[in-house]
């Protein structure tokens, strides 16, 4: 199984051993291809050769038949004579045999054989083919035997047939050291052959494995990003695509930034739009209070210490507008990012600070149990502000009449925080839970909200390395949980 | 790891094709192989079952020339006929006559000159003569030279050793002797001459240098044409040497065998494959014989005796 897994995870071993696998195959076929047609020349040769000796051996060994048969004389001695002269001079005769037509031995360079009747199927029946015929066999005395048989006669006249047994092992060792020489090609071929596969499959992996490391050293953050090293192969070719992807890419994040920037702001204008009454209804009542004052001053203006008392109170009047309107303006500036210490607990007061109007005019208790331990986090403050705002403002809509908002905040033991904002609000339907986070979904009336807070929200909590939840029973209650981390997101 | 992976599949390779190896290795090594598919034959002469007919051959060429250049006629008359056809070699040209005259012989090969002789005191009777490669019925005798001897002509053989053939061979006895006497030379002006059973003898006598010049039928000649002899002199036309048989023949032998050599037309391409091997001065067809055919013999031989 390892091996498999292994084969399969690896494309460079995937690649050699196809390969590798084709060429051996291919080169095994060829070289079996050459093996067995050199083989059969080889033996066919050794044949044809055997073939001509028996036939040159049987020439001389007819003429004296005849001439036995002619002049009555006993030609026994005189094959024998034949037989012995033709093994000295000729090599690698194992033994020779005549045989008349009745299938006895009439000469035979073992004597010991003189006169034995052949009874052997087959040797009768190629003692008595038309033709010379070879044969190859493994004898137990003689070893590997290349027996050829040659007919003694002449038309339709014959006098026997005689048997040469010539040694097979030169032919064997032939074979033997043709089989070697493309063993060692073809071992030699395909090992180099994978060899070489395998040290271009390695320098191209390697290659891209550079590539790879050099892609993982890429940082879209920063434009100073290392270039890598231009080539002028295949790999090169990828590099500079890569690079041109990469500017895509830095170009395309440009281009997002922006237009998330534009969306808080435009996002943020949308929700002080929806601040609007409060705020008008926290500047409308001092004023009425000066408006008050100064018509006393007026009535009774040589009243002196009532002057001061209501010189006093539209001093505080006016400290309170101009708290309100700080506090908007705070809100609504926009302003480059920047990252610095947070308290998550003073950002949820000064949100509620901004909220106050309408959290009254729902008649909406607020229930903060807040962790005084939690420490500052490393965030931009305004996307912090922002993201709070989104989140009670969702809860203070999801209220119709009255109701609970209940925030957390909790330092957990990884060094992270979190806040949870819950209101028993209408909930969220399970179907539109997945979408609430897609930018401009919104189950509001037109003109109500444009459906880019949530999305915003996540943005910010994503850029800062955090993770948001929700879970909501409709009709009953939603609940929002954010986790940041407390440190500063690299 | 990676390496240790690597040697591991290094090995199941080396081993794979090592097994692979290994296997045709034996394979090849093996060269064993049985006797391939054959036609046997069963040999005629020893399973005859039909009437054998023995036919007779002078001894004019040696015992494996006369069976390499007469057994497939055998062969041919065993295939066309209802009879086993078998050689019956002689060690000189009155044997064969004697072969015949005594039955053991059912026809024969005969030389013309034996068959004028044998005819007249035996009755022996001849029924097919062969045709010459211009399909003539007759032959030549050739007086045959080395040119390193410088005989041109029967004149210039005064003082040369001569070689004949058989003394019962036309060609080796009365024909030259008889135009040694046209030439106005007689035989005690020759150096030497001797005779020899075969006139294959008589020509490699003559290539040895032994003799200066000998006699020989035309079809021996020509078969030695190209190991350096020069043929000097030509007899006339002699009727060929015929088949024979003997006085109380057996028609129906007769007429199988007459049947069967007068159908061979060499022009035939089924007949001039077979006739190949035949021996050259039967392998260009043959007609009826008639006795009265050699009458050329005999004048010539009433002409020597006469003059001699």
């Amino acid at each position: 199984m390892s091996v498999i897994h292994a084969i399969r995870s690896s494309l460079k071993l995937q690649i050699v051993l196809i390969i590798g696998g084709v060429i051996t195959v291919l080169m095994m076929i060829i070289s079996l291809g050459i093996l067995v047609q050199w083989r059969s020349l080889i033996i066919q040769q050794q044949e044809e050769n055997a073939q001509s000796i028996a036939t040159a051996f049987s020439i001389p060994v007819l003429d004296a038949l005849i001439f036995g048969e002619h002049t009555r004389i006993i030609t026994g001695d005189l094959l024998e004579s034949h037989i012995n002269n033709f093994r000295k001079n000729v090599e690698g005769i194992k033994y020779i045999s005549i045989v008349n037509d009745s299938q006895r031995i009439i000469a035979h360079s073992d004597l010991s054989l003189y006169n034995e009747l052949i009874t052997d199927e087959t040797t009768v029946r190629v003692s008595r083919s038309e033709s010379p015929m070879s044969s190859i066999f493994e004898d137990n005395q003689y070893g590997w035997v290349l027996e050829t048989v040659v007919p003694l006669q002449i038309a339709g006249k014959r006098w026997g047939a005689a048997f040469i047994g010539f040694d097979a092992e030169p032919t064997r060792k032939k074979i033997r050291d043709l089989f070697y020489l493309l063993f060692a090609v073809t071992f030699f071929v395909t090992g180099s052959t994978i060899g070489v596969l395998y040290y271009l499959i390695d320098k191209i992996m390697s290659s891209l494995n550079d590539l790879v490391h050099e892609v993982d050293k890429i940082d879209l953050e920063s434009d100073n990003a290392p270039a890598l090293q231009p080539r002028k192969d295949e790999i090169g070719f990828l590099i500079r695509h890569f690079e041109l992807m990469k500017e895509r890419l830095v170009q395309s994040k440009h281009q997002l930034e922006n237009a998330q920037r534009q969306i808080y702001q435009a996002e943020k204008l949308a929700s002080i739009g929806r601040l609007a009454s409060g705020v008008a209804h926290e500047v409308n009542n001092p004023l009425n209070g000066i408006r008050f004052c100064m018509y006393n001053i007026q009535r009774d203006i040589s009243n002196r210490e009532q002057t001061e008392q209501y010189l006093l109170l539209i001093n505080e009047g006016i400290n309170h507008i101009e708290s309100v309107v700080k506090k908007l303006l705070g809100y609504a500036r926009q302003q480059s990012r920047s990252y610095e210490p947070v308290d998550i607990n003073k950002a949820l007061h000064t949100v509620l600070g901004l909220l106050d109007y309408r959290i009254k005019q729902k008649k909406i208790t607020i229930n903060l149990n807040l962790d005084d331990q939690i420490d500052k986090i490393q965030a931009d403050p305004n996307l912090m502000q922002e993201m709070l705002m989104n989140l009670i403002l969702n809860s203070v809509d999801a209220i119709e009449h009255s109701g609970n908002i209940t925030i957390h905040t909790l330092k957990t033991g990884d060094n992270k925080i979190v806040i949870s904002i819950k209101d028993d609000g209408i909930g969220i339907p399970k179907e539109n839970l997945k979408k609430i986070f897609d930018p401009f979904f919104t189950t509001k009336e037109t003109g109500q909200g444009t459906g880019l807070g949530l999305s915003v929200t996540y943005g910010i909590v994503e850029s800062h390395g955090g993770s948001i939840q929700v879970s909501s029973i409709p009709g009953e209650e939603t609940e929002f949980s954010i986790t940041l981390p407390m440190e500063e997101v690299a | 790891m990676k390496i240790r992976n690597n040697i591991i599949y290094g090995l199941i390779f080396i081993l794979l094709f090592l097994t692979i190896s290994i296997i045709f290795y034996k394979t090849t090594v093996n060269i064993a192989q049985p006797y391939g598919d054959f036609t046997e034959r069963e040999s005629m002469y020893y399973a005859p079952v039909i009437d054998t007919v023995y036919f007779g051959v002078i001894s004019r060429y040696p015992s494996n020339v006369i069976y390499r250049g007469y057994q497939p006629i055998m062969d041919y008359l065993t295939k066309n006929t209802d009879y086993h056809f078998e050689l019956l070699l002689s060690d000189s040209y009155d044997e064969t006559v004697n072969q015949l005259v005594s039955g053991e012989a059912h026809a024969a090969f005969l030389g013309s000159y034996i068959y004028v002789q044998a005819h007249d005191l035996h009755g022996i009777i001849c029924i097919l003569k062969p045709l010459n490669e211009n399909q003539e019925p007759f032959f030549r005798s050739v007086l045959i030279t080395h040119p390193r001897t410088g005989i041109k002509s029967i004149k210039d053989l005064s003082g040369k050793r001569l070689a004949l053939p058989s003394q019962q061979s036309f060609s080796g006895n009365w024909l030259p002797i008889s135009l040694l006497d046209k030439n106005d030379i007689s035989i005690d002006d020759l150096g030497a001459v001797q005779f020899f059973p075969f006139h294959q003898s008589v020509v490699y006598e003559v290539l040895r240098g032994n003799f200066d010049a000998g006699a020989v039928k035309d079809r021996v000649a020509q078969e030695y044409s190209d190991r350096g002899i020069d043929v000097f002199a030509y007899s006339d036309p002699i009727p060929g040497s015929p088949i024979v048989v003997p006085r109380d023949y057996d028609e129906a032998i007769v007429k199988a065998i007459m049947n069967a050599l007068l159908a061979i037309d060499p022009a035939d391409p089924e007949y001039s494959a077979l006739i190949r091997d035949w021996d050259p001065e039967f392998a260009h067809g043959f007609v009826p014989a008639h006795n009265e055919d050699y009458n050329t013999i005999r004048d010539i031989l009433r002409q020597f005796g006469e003059n001699r």
